[in-house]
């Protein structure tokens, strides 16, 4: 069989502060960053570091309560990003319901890091010498796979994917091509992770990877493609996108909010950490050949730009490969300057602010940046929302620890 | 704090059900409580009463199969071994 196209028909962002996906892409637009000083006296130590905590989410009220103790926090984010996608979609939500043709494909890095986290310090630390039974369903990488399975009755694949930053990109784009096949009509993609552990913050530190802050300068620590750039935040995040054979959708009258076109994965294999531009140029001509697209087509790119000292450059020499006259033309932003770094959710963070920037016509800035380094010129940086450019198709970036590369393309449902 | 108290509390925290439905005849799984759910009860009793429970036990369907069966372990001698 040919392939077949893949429509988005739902979508859906975690907002930190507890509003909906569609004000949070407004306020993203408008530059306005949900990093904040997180601050903790737990033992063995306070910590005090720019982070992103999801204080504004309401497991409870979006799961339902009964659920929630066998989920870990991730799951919990994972749960109610899915739920929210699924409903926007339109398909049904009956109890026991049993759809053999939908799936669900997820990405984290980190998995059930706080039941861990929370079981070791009991054990460790708090004298205890048993743990609750919830702790290895709490635990497990798959959990928020299962658990979004369950809650809607899905009956194909569940898959989870952890490839580090480029999770959630890899399961998006493992679902695409699943549905491509004919292997599912439906999946829902995306990924979670909830990496504020105690030992997770300070293996970052180790790496001085973690940009610092104090309460009034942790909004604008995450500083990409800026020359004083410090490096990345951690960030709780979810989101999920429903993606759906385009005939299937079209059947059923769905919503289309936009198509996603193209998946290029590669691997530089050459260094753990050091990013490699020609495995990056690698993932993004293969994005863009599937999905039949010229350079001169894309009107965004949502960069990986993580705003660590290598990454940045790394990509916009990737990016002025690949695009070659067209890049000092190619609109450019890195949204974690406002989100922070979702670990092994970031690639559906970005993923799904790239379909709204495409639905909307509107195309979100990297914040913080006053000033562009000299090494990550060479591309239209976005400062400010860039609204009504006509963007067609975008691609959204997700490049790993581990030289692992993902990038997404994206078209616009009702081209202008 | 006694059984019925503590299984109250058990549903409060983990499930949506209306309290008052939990007699002693009702059943287990209509209040909520399935197979994997009674673990982390069993577990709380444990954990309040600091008995230990085994595993090769049978599994209660009602209240007050419920109540019954963790109140054999309740008390200051060990519990006793299971056949």
């Amino acid at each position: 069989m040919t392939a077949r196209r893949v429509a988005i028909t739902g979508l859906s962002l975690i907002d930190p502060q507890g509003d909906s996906t569609e004000a949070y892409f407004a306020r993203l637009l408008d530059g306005q960053s949900v990093i904040r000083l997180h601050v903790t006296d737990d033992p063995p130590q306070g910590l005090s570091v720019p982070a992103v905590r999801c204080t504004g989410f309401d497991a409870a009220a979006r799961i339902g309560k009964a659920h929630l103790a066998t989920m870990d926090r991730y799951t919990q984010l994972g749960v109610a990003a899915a739920l929210e996608a699924w409903d926007q979609s339109g398909l049904p939500r009956e109890p026991g319901q049993d759809l053999p043709q939908a799936g669900v494909a997820w990405g984290s890095a980190l998995g059930g890091t706080l039941a861990y986290e929370q079981g070791y310090r009991a054990l460790w630390f708090g004298g205890q010498n048993r743990l609750s039974p919830l702790s290895v369903v709490q635990g497990m990488n798959n959990a928020a796979s299962a658990q979004i399975g369950i809650q809607l009755g899905l009956g194909n694949a569940s898959l989870t994917y952890t490839v580090a930053c480029a999770s959630a990109a890899t399961a998006i784009g493992e679902a695409f091509e699943r549905i491509r096949h004919g292997q599912a009509d439906i999946m829902v993609a995306g990924g979670s992770d909830a990496p504020l552990a105690f030992a997770v913050i300070r293996a970052w530190e180790a790496m001085r990877v973690l940009a610092p802050g104090n309460a009034d300068t942790a909004p604008q620590a995450c500083r990409p493609f800026h020359p004083q750039r410090r490096g990345l935040v951690l960030a709780e995040a979810a989101a999920a996108l429903v993606l759906e054979d385009w005939a299937h959708a079209q059947a059923r009258g769905a919503p289309i909010l936009a198509e996603l076109v193209g998946y290029g994965v590669s691997t530089d294999h050459t260094h753990l950490v050091r990013p490699d531009a020609t495995g990056q140029v690698r993932a993004l001509h293969a994005a863009l050949a599937q999905g039949g697209l010229d350079p001169a087509d894309i009107g965004y790119v949502n960069a990986h730009g993580t705003a660590t000292r290598e990454g940045d450059p790394t990509e916009i020499e990737a990016l002025r490969r690949v695009f070659g006259s067209h890049a000092e033309h190619l609109p450019v932003s890195a949204t974690k300057s406002m989100h922070g770094h979702g670990m092994g959710a970031t690639g559906a963070v970005e993923a799904v602010i790239t379909v709204l920037a495409l639905q909307h016509d509107a195309l979100p800035p990297t914040a913080q940046l006053t000033e562009i380094d000299p090494a990550c010129t060479g591309v239209r940086h976005l400062r400010t929302a860039l609204r009504g450019s006509g963007v067609r198709a975008a691609l959204s970036n997700a490049f790993a620890f581990g030289g692992s590369n993902a990038v997404l393309a994206f078209k616009a449902a009702h081209p202008v | 704090m006694d059984a019925l108290e503590l299984i109250r509390q058990f549903l409060s925290e983990h499930t949506s059900t209306d309290p008052a439905r939990l007699t002693p005849e009702a059943r287990l799984a209509d209040l909520g409580i399935d197979s994997f759910t009674l673990l982390e009860l069993i577990f709380e009793f444990e954990e309040a009463w600091n008995i230990s429970i085994p595993n090769d036990t049978e599994t209660p369907e009602t209240v007050q199969d419920l109540i019954d069966f963790v109140e054999r372990f309740r008390s200051d001698t060990p519990a006793p071994p299971t056949a």
